[in-house]
């Protein structure tokens, strides 16, 4: 390996950012905690929806580590799980506004002229309005109504597609600016003529050729916007609007803690300091991918 | 100039119109219609009273020609009543918005006040204790959820402490340290959140102007540092960072949503908030659009300053 | 030689293109002749050297014969296709008889593709052959520019300007082209490294049975690999004839003064002529008659008034001029340098 290649300068850069290394570092951890969250339902002998009204808000224990919720369902286990909703959803949602923001981006700037200026009217539009109002308005609709059939509108995940859905429809304009202009820059190099003048198709520049060079700036920019969307995402089930139990998430967690907070304070300090650590992680993460992508940064 | 006030003008103008017609869709779309709730509160309807009523009330026309009855009324200065409280929706809407300006705006002055000198002392000694702190309150700020911080505050200082009202609002006729109790956890809350992006945008804005060749030129004739910051680069460093102040003014007037509801504070967040779950159709429609025109209009203003302040920028081929 | 048998040949041909300029009432939108009524031929076998200022349109001219930019007026027949009369999506095919070379050997390699996926792109979109086949041709084709196929698995950063532009020269090639424009090719090359690019050039040539259209600021370049040389000022043609030709008989005020600013081994040894004044008159606002008249030491009242047409100097040397006053121009002077 070369080692003056752009991608050795980056893993240089990155490693001189001690926060976020130690973020990607607690990322990783908490991922791999999620994925074994059924050996700890193992270990504990009880289910993460299982409820036991005789013991209802117990403290820490053996048999309940982090102690019960309201419900005498065990509180570990409703982190761990809850954390799988929240880390999934955020990824989830925060690629899939990605894909949206990168073809709209790549249209805008590649072709420019009165398709660019639509496509940046309408990101205008939508970055000018009050997100959150819409998406509570969003997050309330009748999905009968707009004719889905009864046996999705009843299934367990659809408040998992309806929260993706949502924040991709709205969140997709940070990465369609950010890759519009930089498509503009890049499409006036000339590997972008020289593909051309071998016959290349327009869809195909735009792909193979644009696209790959915009993957830093992409990937730093979801890095940055999953946290966002956690946020979103926790504040949506923490209304009741979001995940929606007994699927447990860190945001729908939050709901009944706070009648509980002379029995149970606890209860309210454990999903809010997850989604805090896990948001924080990943703007820490996305910074240091910025600085270590961007050859100008000094500081 | 003119022109371009003109013309975003007229842009933001049809952005409104489109989102009303959306807006009036999607609530629309939400569980129940005013004759359902009828239909609850009266175990005697029959289902021909009903079918009978949705006519009369145009309930089974098309959306759009829905749309449009609905907007030739609004026009008409009649924006309906609100089922919630019973009163006409501006009633309750000017209240609303009343107290949001007061909330929203004491914790705007208060995170300027403290973002703009902590983001300039923070990039007057890059890589100092004050820098990293100021680095990581900013990015807690962005970093916290706000439901959650409402929550640990009302628990600590409502609760435990019992030193101030864990929500609601004074009642009227309150001294004004009555009221002023209120509003500190609120305020505390929403300024914490905009304080730590505030101040990161003046951080790197002054970097970014202290960068710049002026900068060495002034250094280079013997103006101490701090000079060189307070006045030589924060004319200059404000410009973007009063972009971002003009884009968050249009906040000011719609609330925040999450902050006021877990607080019970009744400003137009809310309002917003109750009306959608409560299905009160005419106000959460006629509250969403106050609101999205506000946004808008916090847009415009945004890019109005942003024009005025650096006068490198030519719109329209005329320097303003 | 009739028309036919030419690689290129275009009759008046001219390219404006759609732009706006800011007034005291704000953007007026216009347009600028970026070529203007350029007609010559360039024979199977032939170099033409394209010389003139940066702007003077011989990048537009280039991008025109290498199909980039279809023409606003005349026509031009390419490989002995009518290029005038296609619509875009029928440039296609021809494109494989037509290939560029670019001038910054930097921008014009995708850093995100191997030398194997830049060479290969051509072959995957216009012929069927096999992975294995192609990766075969691809590293003869280094081979060929002077590299190695093991090259093949590297990623542009990893070569030195004058090796890239080798890759840039090989991917030309990957289609095996009848006609190659190759723009300011060396421009961007370390002085050590151009003689290089340029033997190679002049070595595929042979190898390839390549016609190239040559262009350059460089009259030093163009005089190295150029059978014919073209004069371009303005968007216009002022002088075309064989190089030696031109470079001993020059007859239009323009090429003088060119040839005058090309450092010579001895100085001082002709008299220096008058230099250049001013820049040339911007493409948007031209003026009228004769294009360089502004400029031109020689300018009389017809200058002024009429463009001058091309006219033949010498039938032989296929010598053209144009200018009101060449031969008034040649007396007083007693002949260039």
């Amino acid at each position: 390996m070369n080692n003056n290649s752009p991608l050795f300068l980056a893993i240089r850069r990155f490693r001189r950012h001690k926060l976020a290394i130690f973020s990607a570092c607690v990322l990783v951890t908490m991922v791999l905690l999620v994925i074994i969250a059924p050996l700890f339902e193992i270990w504990l002998g009880v289910g993460a929806n299982d409820v036991d009204l005789y013991s209802r808000m117990v403290g820490p224990s053996l048999a309940h580590p982090l102690g019960t919720d309201e419900l005498g369902r065990d509180v570990l286990l409703r982190l761990l799980y809850g954390g799988r909703v929240s880390l999934f959803t955020g990824l989830t949602a925060a690629c899939f506004a990605a894909t949206i923001g990168t073809v709209i981006g790549l249209f805008a700037g590649y072709f420019g002229g009165r398709l660019d200026a639509v496509l940046m009217r309408l990101t205008d539009s939508v970055i000018a309005l009050p997100l959150l109002p819409l998406l509570i308005v969003l997050a309330a609709i009748d999905l009968n109504k707009i004719g889905l059939p009864q046996a999705i509108v009843e299934s367990e995940d659809v408040s998992f597609y309806r929260i993706v859905l949502i924040v991709a429809i709205t969140g997709w304009t940070t990465v369609a600016r950010l890759v519009r202009g930089a498509t503009l820059s890049i499409k006036e190099r000339e590997f972008v003529m020289a593909a051309e003048g071998v016959g290349a198709t327009h869809v195909h520049i735009m792909f193979r050729h644009i696209l790959p060079n915009l993957l830093s700036p992409i990937i730093v920019a979801v890095t940055l916007s999953i946290g966002g969307v956690i946020l979103l995402e926790s504040v949506l089930s923490f209304f009741g609007l979001g995940i929606q139990p007994p699927m447990a998430s860190w945001g729908n967690m939050l709901t009944n803690a706070q009648q509980l907070i002379w029995e149970a304070p606890m209860l309210a300090v454990y999903p809010g300091l997850l989604i805090f650590v896990t948001v924080i992680s990943f703007n820490f993460l996305g910074d240091g991918l910025q600085d270590a992508f961007d050859p100008k940064a000094e500081y | 100039m003119r022109r371009f006030l003109l013309i975003r003008g007229l842009q933001s103008l049809v952005v409104l119109t489109i989102m009303s017609f959306v807006i009036y869709s999607l609530i629309g779309l939400m569980p129940g219609d005013p004759i359902d709730l009828m239909i609850s509160a009266n175990p005697n309807m029959t289902a021909a009273d009903a079918a009978a009523l949705r006519e009369l009330y145009g309930l089974d026309l098309p959306v759009y020609e829905r749309y449009w009855n609905w907007l030739t009324t609004a026009l008409s200065g009649d924006l309906g009543y609100s089922r919630l409280f019973g009163q006409p929706v501006l009633d309750v809407l000017i209240p609303a918005l009343k107290n949001s300006v007061v909330l929203m705006g004491t914790a705007f002055v208060l995170a300027v006040c403290i973002a703009i000198p902590i983001g300039t002392f923070a990039a007057s000694k890059p890589r100092s204790a004050l820098d990293y702190g100021v680095n990581l309150f900013a990015f807690a700020g962005i970093s916290i959820p706000s439901f959650w911080l409402a929550l640990m505050l009302i628990i600590v200082f409502g609760v435990f402490l019992g030193w101030l009202p864990a929500g609601g609002i004074a009642a009227d006729g309150a001294s004004l340290l009555e009221q002023a109790k209120y509003m500190v956890l609120p305020v505390a809350t929403i300024a914490t959140l905009s304080i730590g992006s505030y101040s990161r945008y003046t951080r790197s804005s002054m970097l970014e102007v202290l960068r710049q060749d002026y900068i060495r030129t002034a250094r280079a004739k013997g103006a101490s540092r701090s000079r060189v910051v307070w006045k030589h680069a924060l004319r200059n460093a404000m410009i973007p960072v009063v972009t971002i102040l003009a884009l968050d003014f249009g906040y000011l007037f719609s609330g925040a949503l999450v902050t006021e509801t877990i607080y019970s504070w009744p400003g137009m967040g809310k309002l917003i908030f109750d009306s959608v779950m409560g299905n009160d159709f005419n106000l959460a429609l006629v509250a969403l659009l106050f609101a999205t025109a506000l946004t808008l209009t916090g847009n415009l203003l945004a890019d109005i300053c942003y024009a005025f302040l650096d006068p490198r920028i030519v719109i329209g081929g005329e320097k303003t | 030689m009739d028309k036919q048998s030419y690689i290129v040949s275009t009759k008046n041909l001219s390219k404006r293109f759609n732009t706006k300029v800011a007034t005291e009432k704000g953007w007026k939108k216009t347009t600028v002749a970026a070529v203007s009524d350029v007609t010559l031929d360039i024979a199977p076998g032939e170099t033409l050297g394209l010389v003139g200022e940066s702007g003077c349109g011989k990048t537009t001219l280039g991008r025109m014969l290498s199909l980039f930019y279809l023409p606003s007026e005349g026509s031009m027949i390419i490989h002995g296709v009518d290029v005038s009369t296609l619509k875009p999506k029928q440039v296609k095919p021809l494109r494989q008889h037509v290939q560029m070379i670019f001038q910054d050997p930097v921008s014009s390699l995708n850093p995100r593709h191997t030398v194997e996926s830049i060479l290969t792109e051509p072959m995957k979109i216009f012929s069927k052959d096999s992975a294995q086949v192609r990766r075969e041709k691809a590293g003869n084709l280094l081979e060929a520019v002077g590299l190695s196929a093991a090259d093949l698995s590297k990623y542009p950063h990893e070569f030195s300007g004058g090796q890239r532009q080798r890759i840039t020269i090989a991917r030309a090639l990957v289609l095996n082209p009848a006609f190659i424009v190759a723009d300011e090719p060396v421009s961007a090359l370390d002085v050590s490294v151009q003689s290089q690019i340029l033997n190679l050039m002049k070595d595929i040539r042979e190898e390839f049975n390549l016609t190239y259209l040559f262009i350059s600021h460089d009259l030093a370049v163009v005089h190295h690999l150029s059978d014919r040389v073209a004069v371009m000022y303005l968007g216009r043609i002022v002088e075309i004839a064989a190089r030696d030709s031109l470079f001993n008989d020059a007859r239009h005020p323009y090429t003088h003064s060119l040839l005058r600013s090309v450092p010579t081994v001895v100085p001082n040894k002709s008299k220096i002529g008058r230099i250049l004044q001013g820049d040339p008159p911007s493409p948007i606002d031209p003026p009228t008659g004769c294009p360089f008249h502004p400029r031109c030491p020689h300018a009389v009242d017809i200058c002024r008034d009429t463009v001058p047409a091309l006219t033949t100097v010498n039938s032989a040397a296929r010598h053209e001029a144009a200018c009101h006053r060449m031969d008034d121009i040649k007396q007083q002077s007693g002949g260039p340098l």
